[in-house]
């Protein structure tokens, strides 16, 4: 039998393969890690739909209406009674803070860094005669490693 | 070193490597997917409370409309979610008015969300709508089937309960004078965490002047 | 009787194993320092992902309770119309009890406090109901007291939400 041994330089070389070979297993690092970014926008998001939604139930029926895509920005939008304005530690109107760079620089910056907007999908809902809610869609979108990406709740307004 | 010896060494050396590199590696890509998994849980929970809340919507909706009688409405949907509303009758108010149970049930993933208020709905009239009061919802996330009779007395059960601890706060209230009642409640300022002293006094005076008095 | 054959057995010369040294070293340095970079991203999402976890823990609870609460007391939207926010929030619960929470900013927590209506002492949950929360306010949008909306950040991590009283007395 033709035995023959291993020699050191083969030894480095199919070393040097395995290393190679684990090149491809350690892009799963940037895999999970952009799924782990993925998932903390993603929480994010459910918090900001859910938070629409739980607005909608107060405000007044006639005032909910269709906010279509690409949606209002969050940062530095337009008072809309669910992110604008957003604190007031004071006892007047003049202590409100927005979502500006001025008065809210960190939030800001997080919520243009993704371009977070949301948007209202309103549909009226007959149920019964006589009756009607308003099924409203809401939509947050953002963009995300040059993605756009977009998360969904819908949920029933009543006419009360 | 003879020829069995370095293969044996190599061999060795490209195991050790292996062992080393591998367990961590999966360990590292466990982790991302991990927090993955509860992000799209804490996604779940939403949607099912979401959809119950729905449910319960149309469920009044419906009793608005003078739907009258047992109904039990299994799957039906508000987007991609579906929910399952029971809208069961309890007998008639003092104002003959229609007295229901309104449940409804959303459930995603491994996460459920059920909702039971109480519904009275006004002298159902041949020209709806109809005039319906809801109150005392209470929610659950036990996977009970709102459907299933030994599951829906439970519900009534724990959630009379507590209506019944409420019922007795109300007779406190009822009881005392605005007076008593405030001084009662300065009296607990020193016990409570330092966060809430400072207001307390305004807190107070809001409970004061919302005391239920009949 | 075998025949041995001898191969032309020749040593590793010393160039041939500096040149293998060099290459070995070459070759796990360059791993080593990939897999030293990737572990530091991971650690930082991580961080990301547990302050994230403390956030919907303490939303959670706090959701479920509060939604089926009575009413809110405190904060309450100004006298103007205006919003007004606290680190503090005070409901009665469904059972009419007075229930408190409150934002600790020392030990980063938020805690839990059950006020009796009525005789007896306030009782403060032992567990904080939240953790490894930095900023913590409820703001009073309506002057209906049927919705809270709170913020939560922790190291430029943030959570706004809201909840709907679905009781209201």
């Amino acid at each position: 039998m033709n035995r023959r041994a291993l020699s050191f330089v083969e030894v480095i070389i199919a070393m040097g393969i395995l290393a190679m070979c684990m090149l491809p297993v350690m892009t799963m690092f940037g895999s999970s890690g952009r799924a782990v970014l993925k998932s903390q926008n993603l929480a994010f998001a459910v918090g900001l739909a859910h938070r629409i939604s739980q607005h909608l139930f107060d405000a007044p029926y006639e005032a909910i209406v269709e906010v279509p895509l690409p949606g209002n920005a969050i940062a530095g939008g337009p008072d809309d009674g669910f992110f604008n304005p957003l604190l007031n530690d004071k006892t007047t109107g003049a202590g409100a803070l927005r979502i500006t760079q001025a008065q809210l620089p960190e939030l800001w910056m997080f919520l243009r860094k993704y371009d977070f907007r949301y948007s209202l999908i309103v549909n009226n809902v007959n149920f019964a005669t006589g009756d009607q809610m308003k099924c409203v869609g809401i939509i947050i979108t953002w963009k995300e490693g040059g993605k756009d990406l977009l998360y969904k709740l819908y949920t029933y307004v009543p006419d009360l | 070193m003879d020829m069995n010896e370095r293969k044996g060494v190599a061999l060795f050396l490209v195991l050790g490597l292996a062992a080393v590199f591998v367990p961590v590696l999966l360990y590292l890509s466990q982790t991302g997917s991990s927090q993955v998994r509860l992000a799209v849980k804490y996604h779940e929970v939403h949607q099912s409370e979401a959809a119950a809340i729905a449910g319960t919507n149309s469920g009044l909706s419906r009793l608005r409309g003078n739907m009258t009688g047992l109904q039990q409405l299994t799957n039906l949907l508000i987007g991609e979610i579906a929910y399952d509303l029971t809208i069961q009758p309890t007998g008639t108010g003092l104002l003959t008015q229609e007295l229901y149970h309104l449940f409804s049930k959303s459930a995603k993933g491994q996460h459920t969300f059920i909702l039971m208020s109480d519904a009275e709905q006004m002298y159902p009239d041949p020209n709806p709508p109809v005039t319906v009061i809801s109150h005392d919802t209470w929610n659950t996330i036990e996977p009970y089937d709102i459907n299933l009779a030994a599951d829906v007395t439970s519900m009534e059960n724990l959630r009379g309960q507590d209506i019944l601890s409420y019922e007795a706060v109300k007779n406190y209230e009822k009881s005392v004078s605005k007076a008593a009642y405030s001084s009662e409640l300065m009296s607990k300022r020193s016990k409570l965490p330092t966060e809430l002293q400072a207001d307390w006094a305004s807190i107070v005076s809001i409970l004061e002047s919302e005391k239920i008095t009949f | 009787m075998y025949l041995t054959f001898r191969r032309n057995a020749r040593g590793t010369t010393f160039v041939e194993l500096l040149i293998g040294t060099t290459i070995l070293a070459l070759i796990l340095g360059f791993v080593a320092r990939w897999f030293f970079m990737q572990k530091e991203y991971q650690k930082r999402l991580t961080r990301i992902s547990d302050i994230q976890n403390d956030f919907r823990r303490a939303s959670w609870e706090m959701i479920q309770e509060v939604q089926m609460a009575r009413t809110i007391i405190w904060p309450r939207i100004n006298s103007d119309d205006s919003l007004r926010s606290d680190t503090k929030l005070v409901f009665k619960d469904f059972m009419g009890r007075i229930i408190s929470y409150y934002h600790v900013p020392g030990t980063k927590e938020v805690r839990r406090c059950v006020i009796p209506n009525g005789p007896g002492d306030p009782v403060v949950n032992p567990a904080p109901i939240g953790r490894g929360i930095a900023t913590m306010t409820f703001t009073a949008t309506s002057p209906t007291n049927r919705v809270i909306s709170y913020c939560m950040s922790t190291d430029g991590v943030f959570s706004l939400d809201a909840v709907y009283l679905m009781n209201a007395d």
